[in-house]
């Protein structure tokens, strides 16, 4: 009853959220809320409100329904799980996909010529390059793993997927991107 | 290919290629390919990475706590606290008087008419007192008249009116009356 909240597992701290500790709310909010703000910031636009909103809306979902977590699971990839199908109704709410794929030929993001060094840029540029080729599966499972370094079980529980099936669409994913780097390599001389 | 995918991912974000060794460099050029590939690869992971977490305002933190804690405080403290839009608060106290008005006993209404009551009479003395403004002075007038007396011892002494008037007969009265002890 006494041990600090800091010292809890994600789980306990949900079922003492679940009994109405708004302590432990507060412990799992800080423990998160960057991390899916994060997440929520690459996978909507890169739009700070937007993300702000969603993180929000989030945990104001766990207040409201916070019997929809089952005990025995893990709270990482359940509120990944939450915050991955938010982004899909968004975009198919509205119709995020082409907006954002338009914004960034408007924009005319590119990856930097022979005479630029890798900069922090530059390695922006690649990856929102790269996110508008991703479908929205991918792109999620590919934040979900290389931007919130989830393990590959913790995806699969996110998905209700095998493990196996995971690794596959991991393995697919970095098959993609070195093909797409490579085009790029070719295209625009990058790396030289 | 599965066992591989921890090892390869830890490989790029960890170690540049011109770090890695023999045995890394095989497995790289077997799954991924050439150093440009592997170099814009680990540049992308890292970009990835590196927006790992992004701060959340605290107004975002202070109004779902707040919130948090509206949801499970008692319901006598809820119902305290609920929160209604001003109008409607004054609609509500509106109909509250309205009802009063119509519900409570109507009062009597008290007008005050003149009441005349009838005393019983009472005489009072009422002195008047005021500054003299006129000064009288009695003037005594002395006046001496003879009186003579004849006795008749033959015939009993009659009152004579003769030659005596009213005015006489009061000015002897009044002077016999003045000289009595």
């Amino acid at each position: 009853m006494f041990t600090s909240y800091s010292k809890k597992s994600d789980e306990q701290l949900m079922v003492l959220i679940q009994g109405g500790d708004h302590r432990a709310f507060q412990c799992l909010y800080d423990r998160f809320a960057p991390r899916l703000n994060g997440f929520f910031w690459k996978m909507l636009w890169s739009d700070k409100e937007m993300a702000e909103d969603f993180v929000h809306d989030l945990f104001a979902k766990i207040i409201d329904r916070p019997d929809l977590y089952k005990e025995p699971n893990i709270v990482k990839p359940w509120l990944f799980q939450i915050a991955a199908n938010m982004c899909k109704n968004a975009y198919r709410k509205r119709s995020f996909e082409t907006e954002y794929r338009q914004y960034l030929e408007k924009e005319g993001i590119h990856i930097s010529g022979v005479e630029r060094k890798i900069d922090e840029q530059i390695q922006m540029d690649l990856l929102t390059r790269s996110l508008t080729r991703m479908d929205e599966d991918t792109r999620t499972i590919f934040l979900l793993r290389y931007q919130q370094d989830l393990t590959i079980s913790e995806i699969a529980l996110s998905y209700d997927l095998p493990e196996g099936t995971i690794k596959s669409k991991l393995f697919h994913i970095r098959k993609h991107l070195s093909e797409a780097i490579k085009d790029d390599i070719k295209t625009m001389k990058y790396g030289a | 290919m599965e066992h591989d995918i921890d090892m390869i991912d830890q490989l790029i974000r960890t170690t540049p290629y011109n770090k890695l060794s023999k045995e890394e460099l095989e497995i790289v050029s077997a799954h991924i390919g050439s150093e440009q590939e592997y170099t814009g690869l680990r540049t992308l992971l890292l970009a990835a990475s590196s927006t790992r977490t992004l701060e959340v305002s605290s107004r975002v933190r202070s109004d779902l706590t707040e919130r948090m804690k509206a949801k499970n405080q008692h319901w006598m403290v809820s119902l305290w606290a609920y929160k209604t839009p001003a109008y409607l608060n004054l609609a509500v106290v509106l109909a509250l008087v309205v009802l009063t008005w119509l519900l409570l006993p109507a009062r009597e209404v008290v007008i005050q008419k003149p009441i005349v009551v009838e005393l019983p009479g009472k005489t009072d003395t009422l002195v008047v007192v005021s500054p003299a403004d006129t000064i009288y002075i009695d003037k005594i007038i002395e006046i001496k008249v003879p009186v003579f007396a004849s006795f008749d011892s033959k015939k009993d002494p009659q009152p004579s009116t003769k030659g005596s008037t009213l005015a006489d007969q009061k000015e002897l009265r009044e002077l016999l009356a003045r000289s009595s002890p």
